[in-house]
């Protein structure tokens, strides 16, 4: 008698906790998907689509024939700060660029990397995003496509020219260059289940300043 | 029954062990913590009651070239300091409140549990990443390595019971991604560097700091009571961007002398005295004119960008929150059947 009582208190108990991992469970499938899915609209129609036309009109120049002052930005800005836009045509998104690359500031945009000079200034500009936001199309980025960055120094056109994938820690990508470069790192591969274990990088010369 | 119970305690090592691995992958590895400085990071030298230079100092930094003095006033042979990316706090509260947070930094460094008793003279020896204490001083003659076994993040802490002196020549050697930025110096009194030294690491020390005559210095000599004493020196206060070599054969470096047996030394509770009375007889002095030779560059983040940055992690933890989710989902599945099934 007693036995079967336990039995029953036994199979109460595993019931309930059967269903209240599948209640945990999808509420966490939920949850995450809501936030993988609830990216702020970064699709609007930008203004620059006539420029942009114009733009590609004229031939390429030689990244390194452009004068480029040394410092455009008077202030530093700080941590947190926003300093601008990335505008991707090809992806048909405007990006805020936010000061730093923690946490709190790639859930606000894309962070510049602090080590890095500020876009369009003469060596490598760096800029962070998360794979899973910002960042999520830049897969289908390819080669020769433009990149506009627009700052207070003013507006700073890219054009691709390599797109690699490196290994996290590589030290490779994070150098100064001799010319204006914007690199753009993500982590890769853009799907993957726990921390990705490479970056997916972008590099674009700077062929217009105006 | 035997087998559904069975079936039961497999199912929830499995989740378990899924959580752990999914949802903390990185906090296994979880590292020691640096010694959070405060403002007082910003100031490469930093003193309470003097603060004297003989021959040509030159002070730089990304972080910060300060300069700060408090309580006291005296900064004799600041004609002879060339500091760029930095300014000079005398008494002023910027030297005030640097000066409170190294108390706070001070007293977390010299918190730290130790892990290794070390000798009295480092020299000749490589060392891994963690905390390291000797009773009373602790001498480098010749080189001492710091090993970061190919972690940029990794951190030294060495606390001295009384003193910290560097011999002549002596030289602290980095390898394998090791950061001056993440060595921390805590000295219960006082800093000797030999001449012509090179040395690495933010020195916090309660008493007085020397640099004799042409150390260079790759952090930060902060002196909590006392005086900082500078002779030719070049002091460089930054971050370092460690290259991690790939070393595929990383040696276990030997840890020297491990005392498992160590007696818990009541930490050195920097009695700071409220002797700081704002002493009303050092009127603001007009002599305090700039002078022409002191060069002070305007603070900059990033005079150009670095070489070798880290590339910044850039995953939100929805992908591993989505992969937890259903992990419990099947499991309580699976629960759920095979407790229906018997």
């Amino acid at each position: 008698m007693y036995k079967i009582k336990l039995t029953k208190g036994k199979t109460y108990l595993v019931t309930i906790l059967s269903i209240g991992f599948i209640v945990v469970g999808i509420g966490c499938i939920t949850w995450a998907m809501i936030n993988i899915g609830a990216q702020p609209d970064y699709s609007a129609p930008y203004e620059y689509t006539t420029e942009v036309a114009n733009i590609k009109l004229e031939p390429s120049p030689v990244p390194l024939a452009i004068d480029i002052e040394k410092n455009l930005y008077p202030v530093d800005p700080s941590a947190g700060d926003n300093i601008g836009s990335l505008t991707i045509p090809a992806l048909n998104q405007e990006l805020p660029i936010i000061q730093g690359t923690d946490a709190d500031e790639l859930k606000e945009g894309v962070g510049h990397f602090i080590q890095s000079v500020l876009p369009g200034e003469e060596d490598n500009c760096v800029l962070s995003g998360h794979r899973d936001t910002v960042f999520a199309k830049l897969g289908k980025l390819k080669i020769g496509e433009q990149l506009i960055v627009e700052t207070s120094a003013g507006i700073y056109t890219y054009e691709i020219d390599a797109i690699r994938i490196v290994d996290k820690d590589d030290k490779t990508v994070i150098v100064p260059t001799d010319h204006a470069v914007l690199t753009l790192s993500t982590c890769y591969p853009f799907d993957f289940f726990g921390d990705a274990p490479d970056r997916y990088i972008i590099t674009a010369d700077l062929v217009i300043n105006k | 029954m035997k087998k559904q119970s069975k079936m039961r305690v497999i199912s929830l090592s499995l989740i378990l062990f899924l959580l752990i691995i999914v949802v903390v992958p990185t906090k296994s590895t979880a590292a020691q913590q640096t010694v959070n400085l405060g403002t007082s990071s910003r100031f490469a030298v930093l003193a309470g009651s003097t603060i004297t230079n003989t021959g040509t100092t030159t002070i730089d930094g990304t972080v910060g070239a300060d300069i700060g003095l408090y309580p006291g006033t005296a900064f004799d042979g600041r004609t002879n300091v060339t500091i760029s990316g930095g300014e000079i706090h005398m008494t002023d509260t910027n030297a005030s409140k640097a000066k409170d947070d190294l108390l706070t930094a001070y007293n977390d460094a010299a918190g730290r549990p130790l892990d290794v008793t070390i000798a009295a003279d480092l020299g000749g020896t490589t060392l891994s990443p963690g905390t390291y204490k000797s009773e009373s001083s602790i001498q480098i003659t010749g080189t001492l390595t710091l090993d970061a076994m190919g972690d940029p993040e990794a951190i030294f802490i060495f606390q001295a019971g009384s003193t910290l002196t560097t011999a002549s020549y002596s030289t602290i050697n980095l390898v394998n991604g090791a950061q001056f930025s993440r060595v921390f110096w805590q000295v219960g009194s006082s800093a000797t560097l030999g001449t012509y030294s090179h040395f690495e690491g933010h020195i916090l020390a309660m008493e007085s700091i020397t640099a004799n005559t042409g150390a260079k210095i790759m952090g930060q000599l902060l002196a909590q009571n006392g005086a900082v004493t500078l002779d030719s020196n070049s002091i460089s206060n930054g971050i370092n961007i460690a290259i991690v070599t790939p070393t595929p054969m990383i040696i276990p470096t030997p840890i020297i002398t491990p005392t498992p047996m160590v007696t818990p030394t009541p930490t050195v509770t920097p009695a700071v005295t409220p002797t700081v009375t704002p002493t009303p007889t050092i009127t603001p002095t007009p002599t305090v004119t700039p002078t022409p030779i002191l060069v002070i560059a305007a603070p900059t983040t990033a005079p150009g960008t670095v070489t070798g940055g880290q590339l910044p992690k850039t995953a939100t933890p929805w992908y591993n929150v989505f992969l937890a989710g259903t992990v419990l989902t099947l499991v309580g599945g699976i629960m759920a059947w095979s407790n229906r099934k018997h």
